[in-house]
């Protein structure tokens, strides 16, 4: 069973990745890359292949669909797994949203002490219901069960 | 009482007036149908009367001469008679009284109308007989009545049988004499000479028999007059009415003579025919059932004219177009509505036209510019659902009205449709659609717009209340646990954590204000929406007002960079000062907001009743398009989900509301991406 480790975190507004840096690197214990906006994350995205993206929807410059959409054609991107988390959340959007490629949409405000738990419990449903052929980077070996790393933060900003 | 009734009777005469007036037409066509018919009824009435009396005269006119027959027949009779008589005396012109007695006897035998026979040698009469009652005639010399003896004398000279009468008898009465002379041969001369008169003395009652000659004898009144003889042409038989009454004429030879014969119908020529009244009863039922026909359908007619002025009426107060295609979808009628319609294919709409060459046709002269693709394909469609009569479509005309057409099948295959104009409710729907895209894009902003400030204060608020899981109080709490303690250390490491519960907090603190200022602002819609915004105004003056609120806006405008000027002027004005302070903050704050470069600037002035206030800013600026609905509630400039800054939408309408609510007035110029300028007006008193 593959691992979920690294997350990247594209949020333009600095309290709340500093919140989400806490609950998913302090208390999740999952790496966090931090980025402040869609372009930020393109630059860095050739640097490493997340295990997760976890997306804002507005920001300026670019929105989170939108980024999502230019990381889909990064190479190693192509599958991996994307939630928006947002406070743009009608009914109608959140469908969009998933029609858009997001396997969930988690809504601002969040739990802080659940979110970890509740992020992976999406990516481990991602991962059941995908094939494994599709998602080539969950064979990935050498991850450590990030459950049990709760007391290592690894977050970066971005 | 009768004042009622003749106020009713006029009443209702009037209303018989105005109803003929009404449909004089119809009422004229009655009234000449009338008058022919009973100048046709009359005609054939006189006609009819006119070939009775012509079939009657021809009638009697062989019954006239039948009568005239026999009475020549008898009278010739009677002249054969007396002249054989005469010949008898001739030869023997001493007869005894006794021989003439028989020889009378025997000619008078057969005819009861025969008075009597006498005979007159040298005109005195010598010779009667019967004897009774004309015994008196006998020795009455002819020469003693110059009337008879003129007769007799006539009868000699002519030396032929002359017809007298009627004459007044001697012996009484009245009676016809034919007389004849006798002239007997002088045996020694061998000469005839005049002996006498003979004469046969006839009852003018022998004509009675001659009114019952023919088979309608009894039916006829006759009259005879003697013609051509003066006095004597006075009727001396029968009525002489019956020669003025235009009788039937015919003449009677007579020994010598002529008489006229007038025949008429008994009580003389019928007035009318004899079938008149059957006649009469079959013109009038005949004319009475016509004219009833007529009036009947001159009624349908006015009938079917009232319904088709109704229906045309109908039709024509129908608020939009109505057309009517035959079944096989040529143009029948249409309304006025129809045709201002489709005003470039007007004149195409005649009776006969088909549906498809207006279709056509209108497609050429741009009747339907929404459709600018597969006009072709369009046109075939539209035919085929013209010809089920199953369609309920929407098209924009020239005009840029909207245009709904519902076509339906009639009973006779035909289709009629109704082209109802729908361009308010388009309109209305387009403005409904926008407000409710608007008011989604609002619930949609205004979810985020409150739920990002609540991640903040719910996530930093739930982080402290779990402080532990912050490595900063790990440290700490490793620090006070450690052996050695090191209080130097602790208290670094309490500071550090300090710093972060400080930091948090405040970030609280910044986002529930934020929340508190757009629940404020929600409220206040509210209020001004619901019409139940209240103002305390009082004079105030513009100064202080304005100064306090830039002064508020200074750091702000410092951390960006930007000039915030105010002009001094010190205007004084009547409003509510807290409304009046929350329109110049939300336009200052909005100026301050969208301008990266340069400087926003307030002033104020006087302007006749009011005090003008004006923020200036050389911001983004605002499309053309967008300007007019910039107060408008919900809507935001830029609603997308890149927008850099957030809002509820709400501000400027509120803005709007609480300037309007104190009687004042506002506007706004905007160059896109030069910059705009709010002015907004308050009372001055």
């Amino acid at each position: 069973m593959a691992e979920l480790t690294n997350i990247l975190h594209v949020e333009d507004d600095p309290d709340i990745r500093e919140i989400a840096s806490i609950a998913l690197g302090n208390i999740g214990g999952y790496t966090v890359v931090q980025c402040s906006s869609g372009p930020a994350a393109l630059s860095k995205a050739p640097e490493f292949v997340p295990d997760l993206l976890l997306f804002d929807v507005m920001m300026p410059e670019m929105t989170g669909p939108e980024t999502l959409t230019e990381l889909r054609k990064l190479k190693g991107y192509e599958n991996v797994p994307a939630i928006f988390m947002t406070a743009k959340a009608q009914p109608e959007e959140v469908e969009a949203y998933k029609k858009q490629g997001a396997i969930a949409v988690i809504i601002k405000p969040f739990d802080v002490m659940t979110l970890a738990g509740e992020v992976r419990g999406h990516w481990e449903k991602a991962i059941r219901e995908a094939k494994p052929n599709v998602i080539p980077f969950l064979q990935k070996p050498g991850k450590s069960d990030a459950r049990t790393n709760n007391d290592t933060p690894k977050t970066a900003g971005g | 009482m009768e004042t009622a009734l003749f106020k009713l009777a006029r009443e209702r005469f009037d209303l018989l007036i105005i109803w003929i007036y009404q449909r004089k037409f119809l009422v004229s066509i009655y009234v000449i149908l009338a008058a022919v018919l009973i100048a046709t009824g009359i005609t054939i009435d006189r006609f009819n009367t006119a070939k009775f009396l012509s079939d009657l005269r021809l009638s009697l006119e062989s019954e006239s001469r039948t009568i005239q027959a026999h009475l020549e027949g008898n009278i010739i009779e009677q002249s054969s008679l007396i002249r054989g008589f005469a010949a008898t005396i001739e030869s023997n012109p001493d007869i005894s009284q006794e021989r003439y007695a028989r020889l009378a006897a025997q000619l008078t035998l057969d005819d009861p109308s025969i008075l009597n026979i006498a005979a007159a040698p040298d005109f005195v009469v010598k010779y009667v007989y019967p004897l009774q009652p004309n015994k008196g005639v006998l020795g009455f010399n002819y020469r003693t009545s110059e009337v008879q003896f003129k007769q007799v004398e006539r009868a000699r000279r002519l030396n032929s049988t002359v017809f007298d009468g009627p004459v007044e008898l001697v012996q009484g009465g009245r009676g016809f004499i034919v007389r004849s002379p006798v002239f007997p041969i002088d045996e020694a001369t061998g000469k005839r000479s005049f002996w006498g008169i003979v004469s046969i003395v006839i009852d003018v009652g022998f004509l009675d028999n001659y009114s019952n000659a023919g088979p309608q004898a009894e039916s006829l009144e006759i009259a005879l007059r003697k013609t051509n003889e003066g006095p004597d042409t006075a009727v001396f038989f029968g009525n002489d009415r019956v020669f003025k009454t235009n009788p039937l004429l015919s003449n009677i030879t007579l020994p010598n003579g002529v008489w006229t014969m007038g025949v008429i119908p008994k009580g003389g020529w019928p007035a009318r025919a004899e079938n008149y009244l059957p006649l009469r009863l079959q013109l009038l039922l005949i004319g009475g059932v016509l004219f009833f026909l007529t009036c009947y359908t001159g009624w349908l007619f006015e009938k079917r004219r009232h319904a088709e002025q109704i229906l045309t009426r109908a039709v024509e107060a129908i608020d939009g177009g109505f057309v009517l295609y035959e079944a096989d979808g040529t143009f029948v009628a249409s309304n006025k509505r129809y045709k201002e319609i489709y005003s470039l294919s007007a004149d195409l709409f005649v009776p006969g036209v088909t549906f498809e060459h207006i279709i056509r046709e209108g497609m050429k002269r741009g009747e339907y510019p929404s459709i600018t693709e597969q006009k072709e394909e369009w046109i075939k469609w539209r035919l085929e659902r013209h010809k089920l009569a199953d369609l309920t479509d929407e098209h924009c005309l020239p005009n840029g009205r909207w245009i709904r057409v519902s076509e339906s099948k009639l009973a006779n295959g035909g289709t009629v449709g109704i082209h109802i104009d729908i361009t308010d409710q388009v309109l209305a729907k387009k403005a409904a659609e926008k407000g409710s895209q608007a008011k989604s894009v609002f619930l949609s902003t205004l979810g985020h717009e409150l739920r990002t400030p609540l991640t903040m204060v719910l996530g930093f608020a739930q982080i402290l209340q779990n402080i532990e899981i912050l490595p900063a109080v790990k440290d700490l709490r490793a620090s006070l646990e450690s052996t050695p303690f090191d209080a130097a250390e602790a208290q670094a490491k309490l500071t550090k954590v300090l710093a972060v519960v400080n930091h948090q907090s405040g970030r609280i603190h910044q986002s529930g204000s934020h929340l508190l200022t757009m629940i404020s602002d929600i409220l206040d819609f509210s209020k001004a929406d619901a019409g139940e915004m209240k103002f305390d105004k009082q004079m105030i003056f513009s100064g202080p007002l304005v100064e306090s609120v830039v002064e508020q806006f200074e750091g702000i405008a410092k951390e960006k960079n930007l000039r915030l000027s105010y002009q001094p002027s010190d205007e004084l004005l009547f409003a509510d000062e807290v409304r009046a302070k929350q329109i110049l903050i939300n336009l200052i704050g909005n100026a301050l907001k969208f301008t990266d470069v340069g400087s926003v600037s307030v002033k104020t002035q006087k302007k006749g009743d009011m005090v003008e206030f004006s923020v200036e800013d050389t911001g983004c600026g605002i499309s053309e398009s967008e300007i007019s609905d910039v107060f408008n509630e919900f809507y935001q400039v830029n609603a997308s989900d890149t927008r850099e800054l957030g809002g509820t939408g709400l501000g400027l309408s509120i803005v709007k509301r609480m300037v309007e609510g104190q009687g004042g007035s506002i506007e706004v110029s905007s160059v896109l991406g030069k910059g705009s300028v709010f002015k907004f007006s308050l009372p001055s008193q």
